[in-house]
């Protein structure tokens, strides 16, 4: 059943929540996939527009605290409560292709994360950002201490950021994650990672030419190329599947999975099912809202090299 | 023109000034109060000056001061309130409340039918489920009273709605939904229960509905009107607005610009609700806001928000903490609103530029971190008469109002949580012994901390009174007395709730009491409050209010 008031006809946004805390390189992530969105329709909601490097020329119009972008972006400012941040979105014409919502410094994603399933949107993933060099010290600071390692338990994927300016080579950060989460740590240098890491292999509605196939380094990338060998994608075909053999599969996947994404036609079921990862989180989800020949019964895997 | 003034007599003006602590009468010109004495003293001095016998039977007191609440509390009445206690509204009629669900269904049969658009929904408010403990309220309920038009029960905790099937259906989850906080019957479909805003936020319109008539005049109206009827000349908005553009100011002072507006506003400004600037920036924003304050609409002091509620167990607690879960796994620690640093950056912005910080501490760490801050702005700035007020401050230890006191700052104790969550604090929160010294006004006194009592309407009813009989009484809902050391007498707590109340919004040279050259904000009472049984403190009658000089009328 889909809302009277239309809301995109069922459709639900992926939502992706970015956790850290202050001058983790949050902002310098949220950059860097704001300008190389690769094509994606992308709605970015920040602590703080100015922070936001975005040129000026990008800016097609400039309403309250929504900047509307020629290239296909949107910044909000988190200035109100969830609800009315959302329900700005939702009054969007057309749905985004992917919301990235920056949390604040002590934000814990775990806490905020069911405002992200709710109308109009389903919970991607909890990337949680942390400065390989700071890490340590924040995680016994006195008041904050259990807000960052709640922050890092909740993390679906870690990106660790300024490790090359860590004198052990970020040694003492990777112990400290681990001895809190299995989830696959990312390192991130300058904040140059590939939007598919961050947002998800999601094909942008608007450009259906687009295959679900990601481009790990995009050659239009208007700074510097990410990192070449550090993920490698791979194609794992499905078959046959039973939904709980999908399930199976899925939860079965190494741990150093970042992302995986598929659209499977199950021998069991009547519509087809989405199976996604996003690291640690595997969740599989019905998709009546799709036709059934656009499932290819295969997962694209994103894995750290 | 100056007019020639006013002498009201009353049964007795209790002022609160030392000097003259009781007095017949009390002369009244341009709204500000010229003297208080006899009727014939007051002639003698001012002149002959007609005398006015509205309140010849009624006890004038400085009108009370409500230094924590926010206008919700008249926004919400845009809808009927559905609670299960008789409850006084705006315009000063009391609805009877459900105390039945046969009752509750009644109410909205009567709103249904008073609605022409079938389509337009139906908004309740007040709902307790606590009160039914027998059944839980779900969508069938409410279908009985319509199976087209979208209803809403907004419950006590505003934390809660239940909602019929219509509303389902229209939103588009009636069969199912996988948003947390929507619990499922046994044939897998929603029972009608949102819990929590992000399920909440399923009831779109209805949600929109009230961030909408938060913006609207009318609850700005309402606000004050519900000020009136319990007794408050004063109250606040402590920080829930927005006061960055020109257009949210003269929300609040075109409101109250209306001839006849029965309370005066303080709206505080919150840098953490969308107030674009550095931390100087906005400190030099706030300063220049005060001089678009009006008489009954001000501006110029700041509140920040660095902790969560205890009984949501968001607070921010010092070991040993929050008790364990009932299956004894412990409880985490609470959460932070700010981040220590940038919390920092603003106080000290703000003390620098001599603008009063009122911060929301409930638990006791969130106190230190409070502390801490404030020590070294206080110590990196000289500004004597800072005032810097720790808000709720409702697990605050000795020592830590040792320090306080120090650092010269004051405290605005959440008296009310006493009686509506005394009972929960003792048993699921904090256990008996920290419960016994929540909310410690007399620890307060002791170490010599100057301090408020506070409601946080519409957290729990606006109501000066209800909250002195809180602070003096603790008296909890199950009817126990929480810690009776910490009990404070009528006249301290008639001072916390005027002039002290007045002092940490930096209006207490204007406000508070009733003495020569103060506005004549009044508010007249069937009893003195000194000479009635403590515990019937809550049940004196509010006879009316005076605000500069005008005797405030029920809305129109
Ligand atoms: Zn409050």
């Amino acid at each position: 059943m889909t809302p009277s008031g239309g809301l995109w006809n069922g459709h639900r946004v992926p939502f992706t929540l970015l956790g850290g805390y202050l001058g983790a390189g949050k902002t310098t992530v949220v950059n860097h996939v704001v300008r190389n969105p690769l094509g994606r329709r992308l709605v970015a909601l920040v602590n703080d527009v100015a922070a936001i490097n975005v040129d000026a020329a990008l800016i097609a119009d400039h309403v309250g605290t929504t900047l509307s972008l020629t290239n296909g972006c949107v910044c909000c400012a988190i200035a109100d409560d969830f609800a009315q941040t959302l329900e700005q979105i939702r009054a969007m014409p057309e749905p985004p292709d992917h919301v990235l919502m920056e949390l604040s410094g002590v934000g814990e994603p775990a806490r905020v994360a069911p405002w992200a399933n709710t109308a109009g949107f389903r919970l991607d993933g909890i990337v949680v950002v942390a400065d390989t060099d700071q890490i340590v010290e924040l995680a016994d600071r006195d008041y904050i201490g259990d807000t960052i390692a709640a922050q890092l338990a909740s993390a679906d994927l870690v990106l660790s950021t300024k490790a090359d300016l860590a004198a052990d080579g970020g040694a003492a950060a990777r112990s400290l994650i681990r001895s809190i989460t299995t989830a696959p740590i990312i390192e991130v240098i300058n904040g140059v990672i590939d939007a598919d890491v961050v947002l998800g292999l999601d094909p942008p509605r608007t450009d259906p030419s687009r295959t679900v196939l990601p481009r790990m380094v995009p050659g239009t990338n208007r700074h510097r190329a990410a990192p070449v060998g550090r993920y490698e994608t791979s194609i794992v075909d499905v078959g046959a599947a039973t939904l709980a053999e999908l399930e199976h599969l899925l939860v079965g996947l190494p741990t150093d999975v970042i992302r995986a994404k598929g659209l499977v036609q199950c021998s069991d079921q009547v519509v087809p099912i989405e199976a996604h990862a996003v690291g640690r989180r595997r969740a599989v989800r019905r998709r009546g809202d799709l036709d059934l020949s656009r499932a290819d019964n295969r997962l694209v895997v994103i894995r750290l090299a | 023109m100056s007019q020639p003034g006013i002498i009201h007599r009353a049964r007795r003006v209790v002022t609160l000034d030392h000097a003259v602590p009781t007095a017949e009468a009390v002369a009244v010109r341009d709204g500000v109060i010229l003297g208080v004495g006899s009727v014939e003293q007051m002639r003698a001095a001012w002149g002959p000056l007609p005398v006015d016998d509205t309140f010849a039977d009624s006890v004038l007191l400085p009108g009370f001061v409500e230094a924590h609440s926010h206008s919700l509390e008249g926004a919400i009445w845009a809808w009927e309130y559905a609670g299960y206690f008789p409850r006084l509204g705006p315009d000063g009629e009391l609805r009877k409340g459900c105390q039945t669900f046969d009752e509750l269904i009644d109410l909205l049969r009567r709103l249904d039918a008073e609605l022409d658009d079938p389509t337009e929904s139906l908004t309740v408010w007040g709902f307790d489920p606590i009160y039914f403990p027998g059944e839980r309220l779900a969508a069938h309920h409410l279908d009985v009273v319509s199976e087209t038009r979208p209803i809403c029960v907004i419950h006590a905790s505003l934390h809660l709605i239940t909602v019929n099937t219509a509303l389902m259906e229209r939103e588009g989850f009636a069969d199912g939904c996988d948003v947390e906080g929507v619990p499922v019957g046994g044939d897998g479909r929603p029972i009608g229960e949102l819990q929590e805003p992000p399920a909440m936020s399923l009831a779109r319109r209805e949600m929109l509905a009230l961030w909408e008539v938060l913006a609207d005049p009318a609850s700005l109206r309402r606000f004050a009107d519900m000020a009136r009827v319990v007794g408050c000349t004063t109250v606040t908005e402590l920080g829930a607005t927005r006061l960055s553009t020109d257009d949210e100011l003269a929300l609040w002072t075109d409101a109250a610009a209306v001839d006849g507006f029965p309370a005066r506003l303080v709206a505080l400004l919150n840098p953490a609700r969308g107030q674009p600037g550095t931390p100087d920036e906005i400190a030099q924003h706030t300063v220049a806001i005060r001089a678009r304050s009006t008489p009954r609409a001000r501006f110029g002091v700041v509140k920040m928000v660095l902790d969560g509620s205890i009984q949501g167990f968001t607070a921010r607690l010092n070991a040993p903490g929050y008790l364990p879960h009932p299956d004894g796994t412990q409880r985490p620690n609470g959460i932070w609103l700010i981040e220590p640093e940038q919390f920092s950056a603003w106080f000290d912005a703000f003390h620098r530029h001599h603008v009063t910080v009122h911060t929301h501490v409930n638990g006791d760490q969130a106190v230190d971190l409070l502390l801490d801050t404030a020590e070294a702005a206080i110590a990196s700035h000289s500004w004597l008469d800072h005032r810097h007020t720790a808000q709720h401050t409702q697990l605050t230890t000795a020592a830590q109002y040792r320090r306080m006191a120090r650092l010269g700052m004051n405290a605005n104790i959440f008296s009310n949580h006493i009686f509506y969550w005394g009972d929960q604090h003792r048993s699921i929160t904090v256990g008996p012994d920290r419960a016994a010294r929540m909310d410690a006004c007399s620890t307060a006194d002791r170490e010599g901390v100057r301090y408020s009592v506070h409601s946080d309407a519409s957290v729990t009813p606006l109501g000066s009174l209800h909250t002195m009989w809180c602070a003096v009484n603790r008296v909890t809902a199950s009817g126990d007395v929480l810690g009776p050391d910490e009990r404070i007498s009528v006249d301290r707590a008639l001072r916390a709730v005027t002039v002290d109340a007045a002092h940490q919004l930096r209006m207490d040279h204007e406000i508070g009491t009733i003495e020569a050259g103060k506005l004549a904000d009044f508010v007249a009472l069937g009893e003195d409050p000194y000479d009635v049984d403590p515990i019937a403190l809550k049940d004196i009658e509010v006879r009316g209010t005076v605000v500069g000089g005008e005797i405030t009328g029920p809305p129109a």
